[in-house]
């Protein structure tokens, strides 16, 4: 697990409609892009990246509960267009197979494209930085940063979307609204409804602040373990098969 | 990751639900899932889960195994739960429920659907790289996992991945490369018998032979008693 998947029923539902109608947009948009620049031949090319990316889960790792995304390998070897379509059916066949984030598919395939887009920029730059040598680390750097930035933008969206218990019915009761009364500095709780929504609101940080503390602590042992193992993977297909790693070169070479 | 198990399972199975055309199944599923996530309070949200269960075990499916493959999701929104626990536990526990029913609704629906037949009903709104890529991912799953056991294999045989973590890891990371290489082979070889068959793009599927038997539509008049008894629960605040 070195990226969370947002399950679903958390997120208010204006902000899970734009997951979904960003990621059709910009799915259909490279769909089209590589339709043209590829013709038949991207289907194919995809479904290896999906079905590498499904494999890649199944590895057994010698850490508890971690397994591997690729999805930073699949932005090295594909690029951002075909990464992200290479994602949103990853996530789509998870999502039908009860891996979660059926409604939230949208969001999560945001959030792994941008692990493909920031892997692919990192990886560039830093093959160009080590002068097209030291694979392991420029893959392992790759890896880091897009999954560090990808785990931001997860508690970004799950902090700024206004997770709100209130949203989903009266749960939050009077009875945690006086009890938090006292936290609620600077807000004028004389009146029950403000008294509540204050409380709500500290609740609602103090609960963000351990989920972010929780999910931090587990997520950094995760890119480390992924960087291990993008690196070295990354490293041998350098040696055996270095044309993988350049797709202009594949480009070139098949004319 | 249980994609063998859930592909027998809709392949052989012979159920009432698997019986019932794939248009209806999805859309049952999609105001169930609607439901799951109107439900606001623990118990709204137990009772969809009750639903859910009926339904599985009316129809003869293998409850245990299903809620099985359900949990896995319910680890996931755990971490979410564990942050309000302590400032709101209703919502914790409704969190978890709504994650254990999303995951035990979709697996009622793929283990009593073929892929194929999922496939066909997604193809008619997906665009055409998405569609065929989608189809041909989930058969190149299982060559490739099937590779990947053959080569872990080799590794035990030759004495394990590593004496430390880290030689483990990476002893795994070039086990994958070897994946890797077999899958951009694979992919070349899949694009020239394609073209040799004709593939021009879009891989046309067959769709549903015939409309729906009346008798299929109670699923989705069940479906929509759940959903329509969930909104007025969730108005009623319940």
């Amino acid at each position: 697990m070195s990226h969370l998947h947002i399950p679903d029923g958390l997120l208010p539902l204006p902000v899970v409609i734009f997951g979904l109608a960003a990621t059709a947009l910009l799915v259909f948009a490279a769909a089209r892009r590589l339709s043209r620049s590829e013709g038949t031949r991207v289907a194919p090319r995809i479904a290896m990246l999906s079905a590498l990316m499904l494999v890649g889960m199944g590895l057994p790792l010698p850490i508890l509960g971690y397994h591997v995304n690729l999805t930073v390998l699949t932005g090295i070897i594909a690029g951002p267009a075909a990464g992200l379509i290479a994602v949103f059916i990853t996530n789509l066949i998870l999502a039908l197979i009860a891996h979660g984030g059926i409604t939230t598919l949208g969001l999560n395939t945001l959030i792994g494209s941008v692990e493909v887009f920031l892997g692919w920029l990192v990886w560039n730059a830093a093959r160009r930085a080590f002068h097209g040598g030291r694979t392991f680390a420029a893959a392992s750097i790759a890896v880091v940063v897009a999954l560090a930035v990808s785990t931001g933008a997860m508690l970004t969206i799950v902090r700024w979307s206004g997770t709100d218990p209130d949203q989903f019915g009266h749960v939050h009761s009077a009875a945690i609204a006086d009890e938090h009364h006292e936290e609620a500095v600077g807000v004028d709780t004389t009146n029950t409804a403000d008294a509540a929504h204050a409380a709500g609101a500290t609740g609602a940080t103090a609960a963000f602040r351990t989920f972010a503390t929780l999910l931090l602590s587990a997520a950094v042992v995760g890119w480390a373990v992924e960087a291990a193992v993008v690196g070295a993977l990354v490293q041998f297909i350098s040696r055996a098969r270095p044309e993988i790693l350049d797709p202009d070169a594949i480009k070139e070479y098949k004319g | 990751m249980d994609l063998a198990f859930i592909d027998h399972m809709a392949a052989n199975g012979d159920t009432p639900l698997h019986r019932v055309s794939a248009s209806i199944k999805l859309a049952a599923s999609a105001m169930l899932i609607a439901a799951a996530i109107v439900a606001a309070t623990p118990l709204t949200a137990a009772a969809v889960t009750a639903a859910v269960i009926v339904l599985a075990a009316v129809t003869g499916q293998p409850l245990r195994r299903l809620a099985a493959i359900a949990a896995y999701p319910v680890l996931f929104a755990a971490l979410f739960a564990l942050g309000w626990v302590r400032s709101n536990a209703a919502f914790a526990a409704v969190i978890v429920i709504r994650a254990f029913n999303s995951g035990l609704i979709a697996v009622l629906l793929i283990t009593t659907t073929t892929f194929v037949d999922v496939f066909a009903v997604l193809s008619r709104v997906l665009p055409g790289p998405v569609a065929d890529g989608m189809f041909m991912a989930y058969r190149a799953f299982f060559l490739l996992f099937d590779e990947l056991g053959r080569v872990l294999q080799a590794i035990r045989l030759r004495g394990g991945a590593g004496p430390t973590r880290a030689a483990q890891l990476r002893t795994y990371g070039e086990a994958m490369a070897v994946i890797v290489i077999h899958a951009a082979d694979m992919t070349e070889r899949m694009y020239r018998m394609m073209t040799v068959r004709g593939y021009s793009g879009r891989i046309r599927s067959s769709g549903e032979s015939s409309a729906p038997a009346p008798r299929q539509y109670a699923l989705l008049i069940y479906a929509a008693a759940v959903l329509a008894a969930q909104v007025a629960l969730r108005t009623r605040q319940f």
